[in-house]
């Protein structure tokens, strides 16, 4: 377990050094002119090459790298010129929101996805199972802020049951959970239909309802658990995915993750911002990653990490 | 018995008289004979057509030009967009531009942004996902680490960078997009190539001694064609989504080309006075979107007969 966990952050650390590597080659050595890159498109004449001089950027190619790597070792991720503040402290000040939103996501992808995945499973045909995958069929075939949109148009604006936007309280949470949760939750509900099918035909599902336990008891202690096994799997992932992939739901919601943070970079040129949150998202999702796959050793004692 | 063997010549005779009188079909025709049992697909390819149509035609069903700002006769007394009326029949936008015109106008850059992304996106998998499968060994080994690669960074963060730094244009968007869009249907693609290198023809024709090459072009790639038509078709939603995305936050296709992404921005700061504005965009990204996911199931369907589902 520690040699398995010990390679998996060596990996970790040759994915950052080759998005770093990237991320220089885009920035340093790519088509566009570095400084304009840096310090926004409004610099012009003669400023641009004093600033080009004052930034080490008439070095050699090799010089600006080792340079540039050497402050991503001391963890110096440049200053963010829209947000004027160090990026590095600007990425780990929206990270909680971004880490909450997230967890909110996934609990209320749970809560409603997990019953809709076993009542379509037991009552299969049913109304309730073809409804279910029409209304999934329709909720992920929108852009989820779109799908926010509505949620503030109808739940927000005109029963004004929630704050149209904003981070603060449990009331701020509930929209821009559900505008990525419920398109979620019906596709975890179809994956868990679909595995809790495969499970239903098992001979220890038929043995329990043979020695006459009840249908809830059969469902819940004996099927669920097993048929839980591919979902878990995923909603690992979907979790590291999440971290970096909300920016559209938190800028609709004037959410200030790190999502929102990227975006609003990028609308303001904002380079270095975009840089480092690149970055910090490659580790986000690789930590998560990690912590999932050792979770699930404890999950499915068959797994042997090797 | 002998009513038995009777009966079996009879279903014999059946078969054989069956077999000469049914004409040739190509495979084409055949993927086409049971795509069309599906009536929801039947109903999507319908209804993509029409989108696609009024999307090519645009310049000529538009009632109006899309850029074009009505100041006067577009906008209400106090200056708020139009609703729904006899002249813009969809209403206008707040700097008084023809809703219906930018909707059919708006359609060609996201269908064509999202067609053409996907596309390449699939080209690159197939490049990719074939020579991976195809050479195995360390050229396996190696591509397959670079796709975990890809699959493990912020793709989104990415392309915001990219977007950035790189002149805007459509043909910018479409790069980006499909960079990061290939890395699915690639494992999908070498998965495929390592389970038909397994088959006899293969050994049959290596053993023929037929070049690595024509293995590959005449015996392996005219297998993969089904899953390219497939996911290029079930690839479309997610670069539609991700255009319409990046033109939402104006990062998309520069200004005067309206996009869907572009006038869902448009509306968003008008959806309390005028809601429509937003929601003609919407519905027809997911009018789009809903028939291409179930256009690229029927055709997963009609292609792999074999293919179980529930």
């Amino acid at each position: 377990m520690t040699a398995y966990i010990v390679r998996r952050l060596f990996w970790l650390l040759v994915t950052l050094i080759a998005v770093s590597i990237f991320t220089f080659i885009i920035i340093f050595a790519g088509p566009v002119d570095p400084v304009k890159a840096l310090v926004g498109p409004r610099a012009q004449g003669a400023s641009l090459t004093a600033l080009r001089h004052e930034l080490g950027l008439d070095r050699p190619l090799y010089v600006q790298y080792l340079d540039y790597m050497g402050d991503l070792a001391r963890g110096d991720l440049g200053d963010s010129f829209f947000f004027k503040r160090p990026v590095r402290e600007a990425l780990f000040s929206r990270l909680p929101a971004t880490a909450q939103l997230a967890a909110c996501i996934m609990a209320l992808s749970l809560v409603f996805g997990l019953p809709m995945g076993v009542v379509a499973a037991l009552k299969r045909g049913s109304v309730l199972d073809s409804g279910m995958t029409v209304t999934g069929l329709l909720l992920i075939s929108m852009p989820t802020f779109f799908f926010g949109l509505l949620l503030i148009y109808f739940l927000a604006f005109r029963l004004r049951l929630f704050p149209v936007g904003g981070y603060g309280s449990f009331r701020h949470l509930i929209l821009p959970g559900l505008s990525v949760a419920l398109p979620w939750a019906v596709w975890y509900g179809v994956i868990l239909r679909t595995s809790m099918l495969d499970v239903l035909s098992t001979d220890y599902v038929r043995t329990a309802y043979a020695k006459g336990l009840r249908q809830r008891l059969v469902v819940w202690r004996h099927m669920l658990k097993n048929a839980m096994l591919p979902l878990v799997t995923m909603l690992g992932m979907d979790f590291a995915s999440l971290l970096t992939g909300m920016a559209f739901v938190e800028y609709v919601f004037n959410w200030p993750g790190i999502g929102w943070q990227a975006l609003t970079a990028a609308q303001h040129f904002d380079v270095p911002m975009i840089m480092g949150s690149v970055l910090f998202g490659a580790a986000l999702i690789g930590f998560a990653n990690l912590t999932v796959d050792v979770l699930y050793t404890f999950l499915d004692p068959r797994v042997r990490l090797t | 018995m002998a009513r038995a063997l009777a009966k079996g010549d009879a279903g014999a005779s059946i078969v054989q008289a069956g077999v000469a009188e049914e004409k040739a079909v190509t495979w084409w025709q055949d993927v086409w004979r049971r795509f069309r049992r599906q009536r929801l697909s039947v109903a999507a390819l319908g209804m993509l057509l029409a989108v696609v149509l009024s999307a090519v035609l645009a310049p000529v069903i538009a009632p109006h030009d899309p850029a074009k700002q009505y100041r006067k006769e577009g906008l209400s007394q106090f200056g708020q967009p139009l609703p729904p009326n006899a002249k813009f029949l969809l209403g206008t936008d707040a700097l008084g531009r023809d809703l219906l015109s930018r909707l059919l106008h708006g359609g060609r850059v996201s269908l064509s942004v999202g067609a053409a992304a996907s596309i390449v996106a699939i080209g690159i998998a197939l490049i990719v996902g074939g020579i991976s499968g195809f050479f195995g060994g360390a050229v396996d080994f190696a591509i397959m680490r670079f796709v975990d690669f890809m699959m493990s960074v912020p793709t989104f963060f990415l392309m915001l960078l990219l977007v950035v730094v790189l002149e805007p244009g459509i043909w910018v968007i479409i790069v980006v997009i499909s960079a990061f869009a290939w890395t699915y249907p690639a494992r999908i693609f070498r998965g495929e190539v390592l389970s038909i290198k397994q088959r006899d023809y293969i050994e049959a024709a290596r053993a023929i001694g037929a070049p690595s090459g024509r293995v590959f072009l005449r015996h392996i790639l005219p297998h993969l064609l089904p899953l390219v038509v497939v996911y290029i078709s079930l690839g479309i939603p997610g670069t539609i989504f991700a255009e319409v995305g990046l033109s939402f936050v104006g990062l998309g296709v520069p200004p005067p080309t309206p996009s869907w992404g572009s006038m869902l921005q448009d509306g968003i700061s008008f959806y309390r006075a005028a809601p429509w504005i937003a929601l003609y965009p919407g519905i027809a990204i997911m009018l789009t979107v809903v028939s291409f996911n179930l256009v690229g199931n029927g055709l997963r369907e009609a292609m792999d007969p074999t293919r179980r589902s529930r």
